[in-house]
């Protein structure tokens, strides 16, 4: 349900004139502005009061807002159970029906959070036989988070960087010619790096930070011996469910410079964001520093403390190395030798791009490829990375010399519709209600986007013509 | 055998019944619906639902029908068409069923669905009128389930013999086929527009021919009984009593007891169905035994049918007119000639039938000349009125149409083709170019091939996949008609607000274009404790005068983001 439509039903049908005055007074709405329901819809949405009723929240509470706000969709009573006590399925004497066991749970939720005007509930309309309080949904509107207390409480301030095991993820680079591998666990399958047909793959995607950060995390994980809850089949659980890492990032997040986590402060978190999980090493923080997520520093006691890690703590030399460090000509050949030491992430993916990549006596090396070199965008190709292959590789020169002359000059245009328009007062028409969505090719022929068709058909039918289609599959192949 | 000599008779005082439908116009309409619809007969007597019953009746154009249909659950005709297309191997469908319980007494139709067998359509409809009609004649003919003794014919009103003991006796060994043959054979003998007697028929038949129904040499029975001629023919007081009275072959007009009713309920039963005669009953109450004589008195044949029994058949005469009407004459319903012009005009006014002749009025249409024309793009519609007419069409008709077959051509897409654009010529790729749009656009099949071969000759092709409901725009330094994403950009500060139109009603109702801009004034106007109402369906924002010196204020807080600009609606 669209949480307008949710606030709107909460406002005049879910709420009674108690439930109104309540929150009006928690969130400190002007009282004879917010008087008529409709009016009252208008503030709840508002900035007004959040701040002052966020204060006032538990740390789990808190949590639990988070938790709603990453997931970004209705959720239904047994969500909350992990805040406010699991529902007791049966008395001594007998099984206890939905409702009995969830009441003491909704009576919180409304209490603690509906009624201090956070969240918006509403009954879902369902035709089957549940009960109201299976249709119960609560909502977190989205513009709410701002205001949101930080995960952490009371952070620890510690002045200067930390240390990040930035050899983690090189070693997994290395991987690829040939090295030790990084986690005895994770080299195969998806986690393999290699070289394969002329590219650099981890598992049998393209190489990239975003992959290489994944298998850090996953590597985290492993380590803490996580035993995930069985969630096969509930999806609302499961999409309200982060693994260990993830919600010791989220809770990392909502520090601000200079603050960092102890190690009891991340574990905290995990009976809500990870409820039902069971974690065998309790070493949330240190596995992550160890697996080059996180950044630790330790306190005058020698205490470590966790953050996530910060721009300047990940270069502790500066300024990254210029190309000529980690690319050298090969004397043989025209490729170009790779330093995987030395060169960034985010430069190895433009290589990655730009050039056929392979592995010869435990050498990356980069020879031009006039495919690739065609494929890649602008920004790519103009890139220090290009920059430095097209001065110092003849190779490499050839071809982006070669590219450069005939780039931008040719396009291939598809998923598009093309018309012939044989009727100028139709053209004239479809030019006016289309617009820029319409383009014209020639003085008969158009093209426009494909989800347009109906819309343009209606039209050429109103103005009295009939729509000839010619597919392609119609045309005989050359 | 010689001429019958039968008497011609008035019909005053009698009450004239001809048959106006026309049964192979009828099928052919039958047989659209049944093939444009999914129709599941009813599951415990494999009838047609009352629905489509119903739905056919209005379509033949018989509100009577339709409304026998409604209040009965079946009309009589049509399941004689119904059952004619089955016979005709026209369509197909479970006629045996299948027992569905220990205890079932008879069988059920389970999703038993009409096909029509396309195939025979196809032949039936390539037939001459001349052939379709005596395709259907030889089923009325051979219709083994139908007796005239015992069923009265679809149009009839005679009741029937009692089918009592039907199994055994004569009956069994009567070639009904072979007498229906015969009497058809006779009925070309007699004038047409001329009411004969049935009376006259009968005493004819008896003088002449007495065992054309029932043979003089009566076979035995399968227990090797024979029969007596009239074994299984019974009197009654009432329609109730089946067995009262056995008639003897000596008796007194035994033949006109049993032979001659027999002629009366085949005179209304095929021949009056198939528009061969017009009969003519008494308008007197029966008083005599049952079941009822003498009560058909007169008959007379049509032109059509001695011309059909000839095999002689007028051809359609079909004629253009200036109004573009086309009017279509036959007197068989020329089911080809219609299959061709019905997609390019529209019926006008329903067939009229009466002596024979029907008329059928159509007129062309733009829109459906247009449509048939993009479903066969080598129709020619000039030539093919032309043909069927036989003669030219009227000179502004001749105009309009030329114009209209240019009408199929006025929009056509290209669906899943490419769109190579380029400043070079390109000859490598020629071969998949199926329009050239302009010098530097052509539209091409098989893009991914096209650009396979241009990046294996190093032209550095940009591939496009645009989204569905809009362009995507391309890299700047793309050489292109369309829109690019280095589109001009005007100095920064106009850059961060975007035009913002709003609409104002006198009653300042504010209404947002996008759910953004109505979602941050909502806000802001809250958090400034502005009283306002907010429609969330139509974006708007309805204020007291009062307030809007608030809205002003939001607006200027918002004014880094949003160009406002109101505009005021009459």
């Amino acid at each position: 349900m669209e949480l307008s439509y949710m606030l709107s039903q909460m406002c005049h049908e879910a709420l009674t004139d108690a439930d109104i005055n309540t929150i009006r007074k928690a969130r400190g709405f002007p009282a004879k502005e917010s008087l008529a329901r409709t009016a009252f819809e208008n503030f709840f949405l508002s900035n007004i009061g959040l701040q002052a009723v966020m204060a006032s929240l538990s740390e789990n509470e808190v949590m639990l807002l988070h938790l709603l706000h990453r997931v970004g969709d209705e959720v239904a009573i047994p969500f909350f159970s992990r805040a406010y006590g699991e529902a007791k399925d049966s008395t001594y004497f007998r099984p206890r029906t939905f409702t009995q066991q969830n009441k003491p749970i909704f009576d919180q939720v409304k209490q603690n959070l509906v009624r201090k005007g956070l969240l918006v509930m509403c009954e879902a309309k369902a035709y089957d036989d549940s009960v109201q309080m299976e249709r119960w949904r609560f909502r977190f509107p989205p513009q709410f988070a701002q205001h949101l207390p930080a995960l952490i409480r009371s952070p620890r301030r510690l002045e200067g960087k930390g240390e990040v095991r930035s050899d983690v993820s090189r070693r997994k680079l290395l991987e690829a010619v040939g090295g030790p591998a990084a986690s005895s666990k994770m080299t195969t399958g998806q986690w393999q790096m290699a070289v394969k047909h002329g590219r650099l793959l981890i598992g049998d995607q393209p190489f990239s930070q975003e992959i290489l950060a994944a298998w850090q995390r996953a590597a985290w994980e492993l380590a803490l011996e996580v035993i995930p809850p069985n969630l096969a089949g509930d999806k609302a659980a499961a999409a309200a469910y982060l693994s260990p890492p993830e919600a010791a990032l989220l809770a990392l997040r909502t520090l601000q410079p200079g603050e960092w986590a102890s190690e009891e402060q991340l574990t905290a978190v995990l009976a809500m964001m990870s409820h039902g999980a069971k974690v065998s090493n309790p070493r949330l923080g240190h596995e992550g520093w160890m697996w080059g997520c996180l950044e630790r520093k330790l306190d005058e006691a020698g205490k470590p403390f966790y953050r996530l890690p910060a721009a300047e703590s990940a270069n502790p030399d500066g300024a990254p190395p210029a190309p000529g460090e980690f690319l050298k000509l090969n004397p043989l050949g025209g490729a170009v030798n790779v330093d995987l030491r030395q060169i960034p992430f985010e430069t190895l993916e433009q290589l990655n791009v730009l050039a056929k990549l392979e592995v010869i006596l435990h050498n990356l090396l980069a020879s031009a490829d006039a495919l690739k070199i065609g494929r890649a965008a602008p920004d790519v190709r103009q890139s220090p990375l290009a920059q430095w292959l097209d001065e110092n590789a003849p190779a490499f020169h050839k071809n982006f010399e070669a590219i450069a002359a005939n780039w931008g000059r040719t396009v291939v245009h598809t998923n598009l519709h093309v018309a012939r328009v044989r009727d100028l007062s139709l053209r004239v028409q479809l030019e006016r209600e289309l617009g820029p969505d319409l383009q014209v090719l020639s003085d008969e022929f158009v093209a426009f986007p494909v989800a347009l068709m109906p819309e343009v058909e209606r039209m050429v039918k109103k103005a009295g013509y009939v729509v000839k289609t010619i597919h392609s599959s119609t045309i005989k192949k050359p | 055998m010689k001429p019958l000599s039968l008497s011609t008779t008035s019909t005053e005082g009698l009450v004239i019944v001809t048959n106006d439908r026309d049964v192979l116009a009828d099928l052919f309409i039958y047989l659209d619906y049944v093939g444009s619809r999914e129709i599941k007969r009813m599951v415990r007597n494999n009838q047609l639902p009352k629905g489509d019953s119903a739905r056919i009746a209005r379509l033949l154009g018989d509100s009577e029908m339709e409304q026998a249909a409604k209040d009965t659950g079946g009309a009589v005709w049509v399941d004689l068409l119904d059952e004619l297309a089955l016979h005709l191997g026209l369509v197909n469908y479970d006629t045996a069923g299948e027992y569905r319980g220990h205890s079932s007494v008879e069988t059920s139709f389970q999703n038993n669905y009409v096909i029509v067998r396309q195939e025979e359509y196809e032949k039936f409809l390539k037939l001459s009128p001349l052939g379709q009609e005596q395709r259907i004649l030889q089923v009325f003919l051979h219709k083994a389930t139908h007796n005239e003794f015992y069923t009265s014919g679809v149009l009839g009103r005679l009741d029937p013999f009692s089918s009592w003991g039907s199994a055994t006796g004569v009956m069994p060994s009567l070639d009904f086929p072979a007498v229906r043959q015969f009497l058809l054979q006779q009925l070309q003998q007699c004038k047409p527009g001329t009411w004969y007697s049935t009376q006259s028929l009968v005493a004819a038949l008896k003088a002449e021919a007495p065992y054309f129904l029932i043979p003089q040499k009566i076979k035995a029975e399968r227990w090797g009984k024979t029969a007596e001629r009239y074994d299984n023919f019974y009197e009654g007081e009432d329609t109730w009593r089946h067995n009262d009275k056995p008639i003897a072959p000596d008796e007194p007009q035994a033949f006109e007891r049993v032979e001659g009713r027999y002629i009366e309920r085949f005179l209304e039963g095929l021949p009056l169905a198939l528009r061969f005669v017009d009969v003519a009953y008494t308008t007197q109450p029966y008083q005599g035994l049952h079941p009822s004589r003498d009560q058909l008195r007169a008959f007379q044949v049509q032109e059509r049918f001695l011309r059909l029994m000839r095999s002689e058949a007028r051809p359609p005469k079909v004629t253009v007119q200036p109004n573009f009407d086309v009017v279509v004459e036959s007197e068989i319903y020329p089911a080809h000639v219609m299959s061709q012009i019905k997609p390019l005009a529209e019926r006008v006014s329903a067939p009229a039938s009466g002596v024979g002749v029907s008329v059928i009025t159509l007129q062309l249409k733009k829109n459906l000349v247009a449509a048939e024309l993009v479903r066969k793009p080598d129709l020619d519609v000039v030539s093919l009125l032309k043909t069927l007419s036989g003669s030219d069409l009227p000179p502004n008709v001749l105009v309009e149409l030329e114009e209209w077959s240019g009408h199929a051509d006025r929009f056509t897409i290209y669906q899943d083709f490419g769109l190579l654009e380029s400043v070079e010529p390109l000859p490598q790729v020629e071969r998949y170019v199926e329009e050239h749009i302009s010098p530097t656009l052509r539209l091409v099949i098989l893009p991914e091939r096209v650009t396979e071969r241009l990046e294996h000759d190093a032209l550095a092709p940009i591939v496009v996949k645009h989204q569905l409901i809009q362009f995507t725009p391309l890299p700047p330094g793309a050489i292109s008609v369309f829109p690019k994403a280095d589109a001009p950009k005007e100095d920064a500060a106009k850059a961060q607000a975007a035009p913002l139109h709003i609409k104002r009603q006198t009653t300042i109702k504010l209404t947002f274009p996008s759910e953004a801009a109505f979602t941050d004034f909502r806000q802001a106007l809250a958090d400034a404790h502005c009283v306002f109402h907010a429609d969330v369906e139509t974006r708007a924002i309805l204020l007291a005068p009062a307030q809007m010196a608030v809205f002003e204020s939001v607006a200027q807080q918002l004014a880094s983001r949003y160009l406002v600009t109101l505009d005021d609606l009459s």
